[in-house]
């Protein structure tokens, strides 16, 4: 017999007379973190705060024009070559933007990506409760283009606020969990890569980017 | 004769105690991972509802587990990947070996995982040739130092910052600095050649989910995400109790995970992995497996230790415990240590190699209370206590001893006599101190560590009577 088998044949005759452990009773599902106000202006706020508090920095836009200014700004301010970028960036220009600097993108494979000093994506649902950016994985996406590069920036819009994480899970869900099969991955990021390994001191860019940035657009 | 005060794991706490930079080491870290849990969970909308809540999930995993564990391998095969399974350890590491002949891999980049360090993954991996390195900071700094981990989240906590800079010196001649950034960020440029010459990527799984196949890891570092993204293949392996049935159970844990572990509200990635690379993804593995293990547990579920099979992993109870905080992970000999480790380490490997573990505890239950799924943790190591005594591993003095003292419960003739002559006795031994400082062996185990006050004159339920008859 396989190991499988033989796994889960054990297993079955173990389950087959009920729970090996009595399961407490049955109450609806709670969300785990409190968001006492749900409107979009506390969502907003919360999320900044949220964000703020893991070393994210927001960059808020009223509109495309502003958020290219930030992105150049963020550019500039990194003194960025060459950046990792989705096909899918939402932000329309941002080519542009980054020729106007000298930035020139860079390819796909890992040696490539690992050039890029900067790194640029979109992101699919912006995460009130903890200042959490969800990425979903798919076509013309990267997952290195927020992993090695140094600086991460990301482009959200105030309408891809969702209050928590348990939203945005139901809300894939009532989409067929089709997101699942689209991508390899669906990273939650919240903040920059950071480790506490070394007596419990909280340093910032472990081994993934050592700052991230939201460009967070109003319309 | 041989009595349970004098185990190893005795030995290596004596030992531990007095190891300064050792406990200098424990109290930077536990204080501050106790508090942050504290405060994490106090402020969610409910914590004891949460906590039935996760509790619930995964016991319905464990009652559904054969179904869910089919349910999964469907669809992580739908999603374009391979599950492979494997009994026990051995199977595991001739799988692995398998794979990395099969695929010419020569170079291995490791995420933290718990399941690899008990299946001893790198060993086998190095004696087959193919180097393999452990990427976590910690488990870096420690495959460096040549040691196991002595927590299963913070796996170097028992060292100062002055032992890792020490270590960092002598294996890779890291300019002379103790500051924990500059040590992290020399770290990270070792470790980017490496993620960028690895062909297989080895991670563990916080969580693996029945109805999406996703392998879910949740980190702070981003080299689980590497290990996992930059490689040509990644192979999570994961142990059978890990899968759970819904993303809406993943939802509460991957939360009550980070709060319960470092106090975070949530990791700063959660990586939910469904397989390779997707048309039109430009990266990603190319292929994508999963290692079944079970290594005991199905043997465990169908005993009355299934509830150990719960635990989601997040050290809280070892934080919390009186006995982890003073003598550390190490002490405990084992992989998993601290209180659910005193009840797994035994459990998997056989209460004949670990009799001692069950011991190291002083069931105050604070393990219990801490734990994010409401483990029995303390009713579990008596269960094993009882175990230990059944299958004759206690001594003979503490097996007499055992029915001496049940003799004496059972009967108020016997107690009453046990009282009045334990009174007499202990008063003339104590003389005017009303202390007994050293008893002779096998009762030195009691005198060794702390003086026995000589029984009351008075006995509390005389002393009661006597007042309720003046009132």
């Amino acid at each position: 017999m396989s190991a499988r088998d033989a796994i889960l044949n054990r297993l079955r005759k173990t389950v087959a007379n009920g729970p090996p452990v009595a399961l407490p009773t049955a109450a609806p599902r709670v969300p785990v973190t409190r968001i006492d106000d749900a409107s979009g202006p506390a969502l907003r706020a919360r999320f900044a705060a949220e964000l703020e508090r893991v070393r994210g920095r927001l960059h808020p836009a009223a509109n495309e024009a502003e958020a290219r200014s930030a992105l150049a700004a963020i550019l500039r301010g990194c003194a960025a070559k060459r950046i990792a970028a989705w096909d899918d960036v939402p932000l329309t220009g941002w080519a542009d933007t980054c020729a106007a600097l000298g930035v020139s993108r860079v390819g796909d494979d890992r040696a490539e990506a690992a050039t890029a000093d900067i790194g640029l994506t979109g992101c699919d649902a912006v995460i009130a409760a903890t200042g959490t950016l969800a990425l979903e994985g798919g076509p013309g996406r990267s997952r290195l283009a927020s992993l090695l590069p140094a600086v991460h920036v990301v482009i959200a819009r105030e309408r891809q606020l969702v209050p928590r994480l348990e939203d945005y899970l139901d809300q894939k869900r009532v989409e067929g969990n089709a997101v699942y099969r689209r991508g390899s991955a669906l990273t939650l990021v919240t903040g920059p890569s950071r480790t506490a390994d070394i007596e419990m001191q909280i340093v910032y860019g472990a081994h993934g980017p050592l700052e991230l940035h939201v460009i967070l657009i109003a319309e | 004769m041989s009595t349970p005060y004098k185990y190893a794991f005795s030995n290596a706490a004596f030992v531990a105690l007095k190891d300064i930079q050792l406990q200098t080491a424990l109290d930077r870290g536990m204080t501050r991972a106790v508090n942050g849990r504290v405060a994490a969970m106090g402020e969610t909308t409910d914590a004891p509802g949460l906590r039935q809540q996760a509790r619930r999930s995964r016991l319905d995993a464990l009652a559904r587990l054969p179904e869910l564990l089919e349910q999964f391998e469907a669809a992580v095969t739908a999603n374009g990947g391979h599950v492979l399974w494997a009994e026990n350890a051995a199977e595991a590491n001739a799988l692995l070996v398998d794979l990395c002949k099969r695929e010419n891999v020569t170079r291995i980049t490791k995420g933290k995982s718990m399941v690899s360090e008990e299946a001893g993954v790198n060993h086998a991996l190095e004696q087959a040739g193919i180097d393999v390195v452990e990427s976590d900071l910690g488990e870096y700094i420690l495959q460096l130092a040549g040691e196991p981990p002595s927590h299963i989240v913070f796996p170097v906590v028992h060292k100062t910052r002055q032992q890792v800079a020490t270590v960092l010196q002598n294996t890779l001649n890291m300019p002379p600095t103790d500051d924990p950034e500059k040590m992290t960020r020399f770290v990270r440029g070792v470790m980017r050649e490496k993620f960028l010459a690895s062909e297989l990527g080895i991670s563990g799984a916080n969580f693996a989910v029945a109805e999406t196949g996703a392998i879910v890891t949740c980190e702070n570092e981003g080299n689980n995400r590497l290990s996992t993204s930059t490689p040509r293949i990644h192979l999570a392996i994961v142990g059978i109790e890990k899968v759970l049935a819904t993303m809406e159970d993943l939802g509460t844990l991957i939360q009550l995970l980070p709060r319960s572990a470092t106090g975070q509200r949530i990791t700063v990635y959660n990586n939910i992995m469904t397989g390779p690379r997707k048309p039109g993804e430009k990266d990603g593995p190319e292929a994508f497996y999963v290692l079944l293990l079970d290594n005991g547990r199905s043997r465990i579920l169908a005993s009355e230790y299934a509830e150990s099979l719960a635990c989601i992993r997040c050290g809280a109870c070892m934080n919390i415990c009186p006995v982890y905080q003073n003598v550390g992970g190490h002490a405990y000999g084992a992989v998993y240590p601290g209180p659910i480790g005193s009840i797994v380490t035994p459990l998997l490997n056989g209460l004949s190699t670990a009799p001692e573990l069950p011991q190291a505890s002083t069931l105050c239950g604070a393990c219990q209370a801490a734990c994010p799924v409401d483990i029995a943790i303390p009713a579990m190591l008596l269960k094993l206590r009882r175990d230990l005594n059944d299958t004759r591993q206690t001594g003979a003095f503490w097996r007499i001893g055992m029915r001496v003292w049940r003799m004496g419960m059972r009967s108020k003739a016997l107690y009453d006599l046990g009282t009045v002559a334990g009174r007499i006795v202990t008063r003339l031994l104590a003389g005017k101190s009303g202390v007994l400082r050293r008893l002779p062996a096998p009762l030195s185990g009691w005198t060794d560590s702390r003086d026995f006050p000589a029984l009351s004159r008075e006995r509390f339920r005389d002393r009661m009577a006597r007042r309720g008859k003046t009132r």
